[in-house]
């Protein structure tokens, strides 16, 4: 009996360890094989991997209680209990996608954005510095995306049709009342601040985020760099200045402290001008940033920057010249803190002081206008799952404005007043093919004696493997120019936005095509000049833009990259003094841009070209009965780069050079108009200078790879 | 009597193939290693050795494993970027979770660098100033941690030759640290068939280099 019992001992524990052989086949949720997937027993070092067909086949002694695990990468990991006691075991499994930020689709209706770190961004920060027309100035770069019309007597951003007032600037999430250098009529100015202090832009040409705010056409994000590499120096001289910078880089926070001093005279006696410069531009700036990684990954920053600039020319007034002088001093404080709270909560918070003061002397007299401005702004994110994110936050301001004119007797005018805003929003990534973003931005503005409420909601669609659909809409509202804001009666204005945007991806090229329509409501319009007292003042204007933008770009070849933009914009008004709806003259009806870098490796050298050609703008001839009949010709321009690197004594060094209009055109953007007593002459509106040469060089002193001075 | 033999027969058995089923898990997975050759072959074996870090929990060779084949899937991947990107980060986020149980494992601390690695390599002209740093700084950790590890002088040297002399790479600087990692890989004993013992032949080819 005792011998019987232990082959049957044997036997039956042969049976509970004899394999079962298990196979099966893993798809997606329509069916489509995925290869590579693990397919494995828990708790065992049984399993296998998909074949090109997605079948797997293994065998394993089955513990008890063993699943079936199935993992992919992008996919939900899958668990299914066995059942002991058979030989084989056939599965057929369907993985479902996992819902993330990574994979999911991504609302790009209105938007261009440049990062290191981000997907699917269009630019990277360093496309803006080596774009030929730019000439080192973010805006300049900007210009050669559609949706953005160069403006080339003015430098600032126009967009869809609105004025360059309607587009604001965020730092590090915190308005930038001030975000140009000033310059005086018909001289281009240049974005305050340098493209390098930046790693991530994000422009938005329309129907944006619940966010931003008191901006009827577009807003421009720029966050400025986290921690630099490491310590070190950095040289800069340039044809108009020079410029020297350092960073002091430790282990959890960094200081860099930049002084940049610019004088255009050398320069405008070699390069002949087509302006009476008495006394060229000049100036400079004092930038420091500090940075400080605080506990659980977040950042404070502190980018503190003042400058300095005047210049003095012969303008041409009536019927002679007469010298006009100008001077700013601007001051920009901004102390921002992202923080984590923990796995779900997030903050972001903000507060900035900004002094701009900018002096004219037209002849004997002055005019002045000083703005300081507070800003805040609070953003609480909150990570409900991973489908679905909720913020909400606030912006509140207060504006002080004082404005002089000074000639033989003193006008003084000016205003205080506070806006703030209540901002909600929703991100839903309902499939990885369907993400849904909806909210809604409270606004009361005190100078404007008006509360209001914008609702804004974008949707994107993935329609194919590369391709997707993004639509957005949006109600916009913004404050009138502080010029109008002296007078107390006057109302918000607003807009609306409709976008439909398709973008194709595939193989490093991208193709993107956007139609808009935008209606503008209770536009101010006025009687009567601002030198002369303005009357009649009401917000009984509108309007309408609508148009297509495309974009193309092209990095699939070996060291070239290109992209190519096209916008098309109709555009009329009823607006300021305009007797009927006509287009303002900042509203061309076509542009092209084509930008190339092509990188030689050989030369270490990266060669670049901007085309661009803009259809002729609208201006009005007093001769004539009709209003903004006139066209002025079309504007066209190549701009070349060459940007070259190399080491001087083990520095890295690269020398730059770029050129404007090397083809020469003559450029004209406008008129001005003015009448001798008989009939009207008309001067030309045209290029301060044919051609912007630049030459640069940038030495970054120093060799060490380690921050070991960790002098903070 | 039997039943004591019987038992003590199940119980040794049970011992020897649990044992031999990590290292034949083990044994599989690296074999496997050996004939892979798209980014999604590599990407697979990596969830092979996810697998039995799962199961032997407390052993840091399969953590290690997984991130190497990642690593690998990054750099053998051609076209997307995106899932370049993603190998890497997946290989980063591995081997610091790993790195916080094994604080002193200079293999792991050398695995984080070389991820690094393939995260710069994915577009050396935008992310060489922050990755470049990192790379360095993420090495010499790894040879603190163990002078005897020649992977951290030959990664090191690798990735200073393949850095334009401008930016302070060139063969002249890589040299030594190859010239270093010969030396390690010639007295370096593995502890056991499943440690790491890369490198060497690549070393020995990018030497030939120095000399030229």
């Amino acid at each position: 009996m005792k011998t019987m019992l232990l082959p049957a001992f044997l036997l039956c524990c042969l049976s509970a360890s004899a394999q079962t052989i298990l196979t099966g086949r893993i798809t997606n949720t329509k069916g489509e094989a995925l290869p590579g997937a693990n397919v494995y027993v828990t708790g065992t070092f049984d399993g296998a991997s998909t074949d090109n067909a997605g079948r797997f086949r293994f065998s394993s002694d089955l513990p008890d209680s063993a699943l079936l695990a199935v993992s992919y990468l992008g996919y939900k990991n899958q668990q299914l209990p066995i059942s002991r006691g058979r030989d084989s075991l056939h599965f057929d499994i369907r993985l479902k996608e996992a819902v993330n930020e990574m994979k999911a689709v991504t609302i790009t209706a209105g938007s261009f954005e440049a990062s290191d770190t981000k997907k699917a961004v269009m630019l990277k920060p360093l496309d803006i510095v080596t774009t030929a027309s730019a000439a080192g100035d973010i805006v300049g770069a900007l210009n050669t995306l559609p949706g953005a019309s160069r403006i080339g007597d003015d430098g600032r951003l126009f967009v869809r049709g609105g004025d360059a007032s309607e587009t604001k600037t965020y730092l590090d999430g915190v308005p930038v009342p001030s975000p140009y250098s000033q310059g005086f009529p018909g001289v281009p100015v240049r974005g305050r601040y340098s493209p390098f202090l930046f790693s991530g832009t994000f422009f938005s040409t329309g129907g944006y985020s619940a966010e931003y705010g008191d901006a009827l056409s577009s807003v421009l994000i720029l966050n400025t760099n986290d921690l630099p590499a490491k310590t070190q120096t950095e040289v800069s001289l340039l044809s108009v200045g020079t410029g020297l910078q350092h960073h002091q880089v430790g282990q959890k926070r960094s200081l860099s402290v930049s002084a940049n001093y610019f004088d255009l005279k050398p320069y405008m006696v070699v390069i002949p001008q087509n302006l009476r410069w008495l006394r060229a531009p000049h100036g400079g700036d004092i930038t420091l940033n500090y940075r400080q990684k605080t506990k659980g990954g977040g950042m404070f920053k502190i980018f503190a920057s003042g400058q300095h600039g005047r210049s003095r020319l012969e303008n041409f007034n009536l019927e002679a010249y007469d010298q006009i002088g100008l001077r700013n001093d601007n001051v920009y404080v901004n102390a921002s803190l992202r923080q984590p709270l923990n796995q779900q909560w997030s903050i972001q918070s903000g507060m900035a002081y900004s002094y701009d003061k900018q002096l004219i002397w037209p002849g004997t007299a002055q005019k002045s206008d000083r703005e300081q401005v507070f800003t805040h702004r609070s953003l609480l994110r909150y990570q409900l799952n991973d489908a679905i994110t909720l913020k909400g936050g606030i912006e509140t301001n207060y504006r002080d404005f004082a404005f002089s004119f000074t000639d033989s007797q003193q006008v003084a005018a000016g205003f205080t007043g506070w806006y703030s805003a209540f901002f909600a929003e929703m991100d839903f990534i309902i499939t990885n093919y369907l993400t849904l973003r909806t909210g809604f931005r409270a606004e009361n503005s005190g100078l404007t004696d008006s509360a209001r409420i914008a609702t804004r909601t974008a949707l994107a669609l993935k329609t194919g493997k590369n391709a997707q659909l993004s639509m957005a809409y949006g109600r916009f509202f913004q404050d009138p120019n502080r010029e109008l804001l002296l007078y107390q009666q006057v109302g918000a204005e607003q807009a609306d936005h409709y976008l439909l945007s398709y973008q194709y991806e595939a193989n490093k090229r991208l193709l993107r095509a956007e139609a808009y329509v935008k209606a503008y409501d209770r536009l101010v319009r006025y009687q009567g000049t601002f030198n002369g007292g303005l009357q009649n003042i009401r917000n009984t204007g509108y309007g309408h833009a609508y148009g297509l933008d495309i974009f193309w770009r092209d990095r699939s070849i070996r060291a070239l990259d290109y992209w190519v933009s096209y916008s098309w914009l109709k555009t009329e008004r009823l607006q300021q003094d305009y007797p009927t709806l006509a287009t303002p003259g900042y509203a061309p009806q076509h542009q092209v841009s084509v930008v190339a870098k092509y990188y030689m490796a050989k030369l270490t050298s990266q060669a670049g070209f901007t085309w661009t050609s803009v259809a002729g703008r609208s201006y009005d001839d007093p001769a004539t009965a009709l209003f903004q009949d006139g066209k002025t010709p079309a504007y066209h321009d190549l701009s070349l780069n060459w940007s070259y690197l190399t080491s001087i004594k083990g520095n890295f060094t690269i020398v730059y050079a770029s050129v404007s209009n090397v083809l020469g055109f003559h450029n004209v953007f406008g008129y001005n108009f003015s009448h001798d007593g008989t009939q009207w002459q008309r001067r030309e509106v045209g290029q301060t200078a044919t051609r912007f040469f630049v030459l640069g060089c940038f030495i970054s002193l120093g060799k060490n790879q380690r921050s070991d001075a960790d002098g903070l | 009597m039997k039943k004591i033999l019987t038992l003590t027969l199940l119980f040794l058995g049970s011992i020897t193939t649990q044992a031999a089923t990590y290292e034949e898990a083990m044994q599989n997975a690296l074999g496997k290693m050996k004939t892979a050759k798209t980014a999604a072959d590599f990407a697979a074996i990596s969830g092979q050795f996810e697998q039995i870090a799962r199961v032997k929990s407390e052993a840091w060779l399969p953590l290690y494993y997984a991130g190497y084949n990642l690593v690998i899937a990054s750099f053998t991947e051609k076209d997307k970027d995106d899932l370049r990107d993603s190998y890497a980060d997946k290989a980063i986020e591995m081997m610091e979770k790993a790195l916080k149980v094994h604080e002193k494992e200079s293999e792991l601390m050398t695995m984080l660098g070389y991820a690094y690695q393939a995260k710069l390599s994915v577009s050396p002209m935008t992310r060489g100033m922050v990755y470049s740093g990192k790379v360095t700084e993420t090495m010499q950790k790894a040879i603190k941690m163990n002078p005897a590890n020649p992977r951290p002088y030959h990664l090191l040297g690798q990735n200073i030759l393949f850095t334009p002399a401008m930016f302070g790479g060139g063969a002249d600087k890589a040299c030594p640290y190859l010239k270093q990692a010969a030396d390690k890989f010639a007295k370096f004993e593995a502890l056991s068939p499943l440690h790491p013992v890369w490198g060497n032949e690549r070393n020995m080819k990018l030497l030939e280099k120095c000399q030229e």
